[in-house]
């Protein structure tokens, strides 16, 4: 070998160490970021919570985050993960044995999920010995919704409520419609099915595409038959009182005539078909396009639907119905606690569920919502008398959501123990707003209320309920969607019937049997 | 190359050919192989040693099947529950429209994907124009390498009720909105014509690989004999593309049970469950999703044992039906 190809062979060595210097240096760098700079003898707790970063674009120098580390003690990794795939994600992370310390927003409608990792010792009920004491504001929130003693497991509290309220209030059926093209046509706002089957016909007529709802998802119509049902007395969820104690909401015969509703105004073709394929949220077509009229979500949305319409500058207004009436004595929209998902704390190995429990107690606790909804007093808003002014391009700064569809939060607020209170997601929306703004939010929140149709059992389960459930969901899902859409009102109230006997032969009649026991315990 | 073909005689007045093993495949194997060509067989190891540890070494796994089976518990402590998974699966409603779908589904692509292969691959042979021969070939195989996520996407939006095909049905043929994806017998038959559209390009090529092995002197001597352009794809080759056939309707037939669950999770939605609802989607939604990991193993597994059972009894008609024999 030669001198020269020896000195390039040691000028390549040298040349590939320093590269590799610099690549672990950086890496060393980029991956210190995602941890806050803080003191080194602070637990670590490890957070997953679903959603995105929002406006925060670096973790380990967000101000809100460190303030919650200063007040409890704490390091925090917060890890965002995509709604889509985040029940994937944390399946992922329990079968690798390694889970975050606090895992936030599992649905809690996946009851065999829950179910295994109570069994298996992946989670720790706040409630525990140890952790009661730390976790005063969780439990408070189980005193003050009795429902919520639906989501014990062995009667224990497992999961914090990811809430927005304390008491209940709708589902995610309710009836918008647009007041500008209502006034158009000269149109009062609906009162019954056959006022609003009315208007979608006129709308139809003036262009729309007809009302919309996203059937394309795994529930299927999901909430969007929750005031046709409610028009014959049946809540579209839960277990309902019966002769026979408790039964099944989905097997009532109120079900079938409200199927059977629904499918007039399919059969109509006053139904955006856009709707069967939808597997993301109706708003934004509902916002941006022709529908005019949309059966979602309300709650703060309608405050940011509003917002997302002026911002889009065509004058439309929005109006959400009352639950409709069609004259049979009954009508409501279904009634269910305030929340969406749990968190859990973690309990494997690695895991520290004492310092995970003091985050989410702060983070649950009246400063904890104050700070991740308006930031830090003095340098994200200021307060005067009671009187609070925000400081725009301070917050924005710090993470603060800027944009109309959002509720005005920190990611921090959203998704880990609440999705940001009612009372500050109602002071964000109407700040700096107009006096009539406010009525008529005001209007659009008692119309929401005004008929509510209670039910029971909605969170809890019993062994052969759990087994079932994942199958009762999935005939609901099937034969609802075959029987709205049916070609003639005979045939449907006929699948109607198999899908009874279907549900009732395949398992449900001896689960509703179980959970009658446990209802009973329960309700009495 | 594996075969060649030879002019035979045949009672009908025209030519037949004969496709022979050739002696290139009949080659010195054993350790002398081994010393010989140790190069080659070293390069090998990596891919040998992936399909050990990543083909293989999983099948331990199977063993998920008969557990009532928990991660955080493994499988040394999970509780053995024997057959439970399998009759839980078989007892669900759903399992077995799942199970006739999956077969529906794969027979469909099988009978309409398969033949449609060959057919393109005999077109292309006989373009003359290369740099149209060569468009045309980029164009049908670019699909294969696309993921079926882009595929989904792309088709999701093309038949959305709002989409161009709607759009074109109705400005320039006057004709009502169809919801595509959402009705259950269309929504099967565009997971077929997809699915072809997809792998037509890919097999092409390899029958067209096929093709060029053919001694192109049979052809000269049809010409002579006068066979026309479709008399020498009837009796040369067909008959020469026959083995890479056989190869791959047997391989083929073991996905019969597996009815390709990535283009169908992106393309379908709860009112085509149904038609769509394959063993995979089943197995996500009512066994993996809910943390049921021995009762989604044990549907896998029966998917394994039912397509290894088709390739066999497909090799076993493929030796006791052809000339060419069996893949093995």
């Amino acid at each position: 070998m030669s001198q020269a190809d020896n000195v390039t062979r040691r000028a390549v060595l040298k040349a590939g160490v320093a590269g590799a210097a610099v690549v672990a240096g950086a890496a060393v760098a980029l991956s210190g970021t995602a941890r806050p700079t803080v003191a080194q003898d602070r637990p670590t707790v490890r957070i997953w919570s679903p959603g995105d970063n929002g406006a925060v674009a670096d973790w380990s120098q967000d101000p809100i985050l460190q303030a919650v580390q200063d007040a409890t003690g704490t390091q925090i990794e917060i890890t965002k993960i995509g709604f889509d795939i985040y029940g994937d994600q944390v399946n992922a992370a329990v079968a690798s044995g390694e889970v975050p310390d606090i895992i936030g927003t599992v649905d809690t409608g996946n009851r065999s999920i829950i179910a295994q990792y109570v069994r298996d010792g992946v989670v720790t009920p706040y409630d525990d010995e140890a952790l009661a004491p730390l976790v005063p504001n969780v439990l408070a929130q189980y005193a003050a919704n009795p429902t919520l003693a639906e989501l014990k497991i062995d009667d224990r509290i497992y999961m914090k409520p990811v809430s927005w309220a304390d008491g209940n209030g709708p589902g995610f059926g309710i009836i918008h419609v647009r007041k500008d093209i209502l006034d158009g046509l000269g149109m009062a706002p609906p009162d019954t099915f056959n006022q609003y089957f009315e208007f979608l016909r006129a709308a139809r007529s003036a262009g729309s595409t007809g009302v919309i709802f996203g059937a394309g998802g795994e529930g299927g119509l999901g909430g969007a038959i929750e005031a046709f049902t409610g028009a014959y007395g049946v809540p579209a969820g839960g277990w309902v009182p019966s002769a026979e104690g408790y039964s099944f909401w989905a097997v009532q015969p109120g079900v079938r005539d409200g199927l059977l509703l629904f499918r007039r105004m399919v059969s109509e073709d006053l139904v955006d078909p856009v709707s069967w394929e939808l597997t993301e949220t109706p708003r934004d077509r509902y916002v941006a396009s022709e529908p005019y009229s949309m059966i979602w979500n309300g709650g703060g949305h309608v405050g940011r639907i509003q917002n997302d319409m002026d911002l889009a500058g065509a004058g439309a207004l929005e109006w959400t119905v009352p639950a409709l009436d069609n004259g049979m004595g009954s009508r409501g929209y279904l009634s269910v606690p305030s929340f969406f998902g749990g968190t859990f704390l973690g309990s494997l190995g690695d895991n520290n569920p004492e310092a995970a429990a003091r985050v989410v107690n702060y983070l649950s606790s009246p400063e904890g919502y104050k700070l991740t909804a308006l930031g830090i007093a003095g340098r994200d808003y200021t307060e005067t008398n009671g009187e609070i002014t925000l400081i725009p391009e301070q917050r924005s700064l710090d993470g603060f959501a800027t944009e109309a569809g959002d509720t005005g939060a920190h990611p921090l607020g959203s998704a880990i123990v609440s999705w940001v209170p009612q009372e500050w997601q109602d002071f964000s929306l109407l700040y700096g707003k107009p006096p009539e703004f406010k009525q008529w939010y005001d209007q659009m929140w008692v119309h929401q209320r005004q008929y509510l149709l209670e039910t029971r059992g909605t969170l809890t389960t019993s062994p052969l309920w759990t087994a079932y459930s994942a199958t009762s969901d999935e005939l609901i899902t099937r034969s609802f969607l075959e029987i709205v859409r049916m070609g003639s009102e005979a045939d449907a109230g006929a699948r109607f019937d198999q899908f009874v006997s279907d549900w009732q032969g395949g398992g449900g009649s001896d689960a509703q049997a179980e959970m009658n026991e446990v209802l009973t315990a329960l309700y009495g | 190359m594996g075969t060649s073909v030879e002019a035979v005689p045949k009672d009908r007045g025209t030519p037949g050919y004969r496709v022979q093993p050739s002696t290139a495949s009949r080659r010195r194997s054993g350790p002398g192989s081994l010393r010989d060509h140790w190069p080659l067989y070293l390069m090998a190891m990596p891919g040998i040693v992936s399909i050990l540890v990543f083909g293989y070494g999983p099948l331990f796994g199977l063993v998920i099947a008969f557990l009532d089976y928990s991660p955080v518990r493994g499988v040394r402590d999970s509780e053995w529950v024997g057959l439970d998974n399998f009759r839980t699966a078989f007892d669900n409603p759903f399992f077995m429209s799942a199970l006739w779908n999956s077969l529906i589904i794969s027979s469909l692509k099988l009978t309409i994907g398969f033949p449609s292969a060959i057919v393109l691959a005999l077109l292309l042979n006989e373009v003359r124009v290369r740099w149209f021969k060569g468009v045309i070939q980029t164009a049908t195989i670019l699909p294969f390498f696309v993921s079926w996520v882009v595929v989904g996407t792309m088709f999701r939006s093309l038949f959305a009720p709002d989409g161009v095909i709607n759009e074109v049905r109705q400005v320039f043929l006057g004709i009502d909105q169809l919801i595509f994806l959402s009705d259950p017998e269309i929504f099967r038959w565009i997971i077929v014509f997809q699915d072809t559209w997809k792998a037509a390009g890919y097999f092409a090529v390899l029958y067209l690989a096929a093709m060029t092995a053919i001694d192109p002197v049979l052809y000269e001597a049809a010409e002579v004999d006068g066979a026309s352009r479709w008399r020498q794809t009837l009796d040369i080759t067909l008959p020469g593309i026959r083995t890479t056939m056989v190869t791959l309707f047997v391989l083929l037939s073991g996905y019969l049970i597996f009815a390709g669950w990535e283009q169908i999770i992106v393309m379908y939605n709860p009112s085509v469950y149904s038609t769509a609802d394959v063993l995979e989607t089943f197995s996500l939604r009512l066994a993996l999703s809910q943390g049921q990991y021995g009762l989604a193993t044990a549907v896998g597994l029966f998917q394994s044992v039912i397509g290894l059972g088709l390739v066999l009894i497909t090799n076993w008609l493929a030796r006791r039906y052809s000339e060419q024999g069996g893949l093995f």
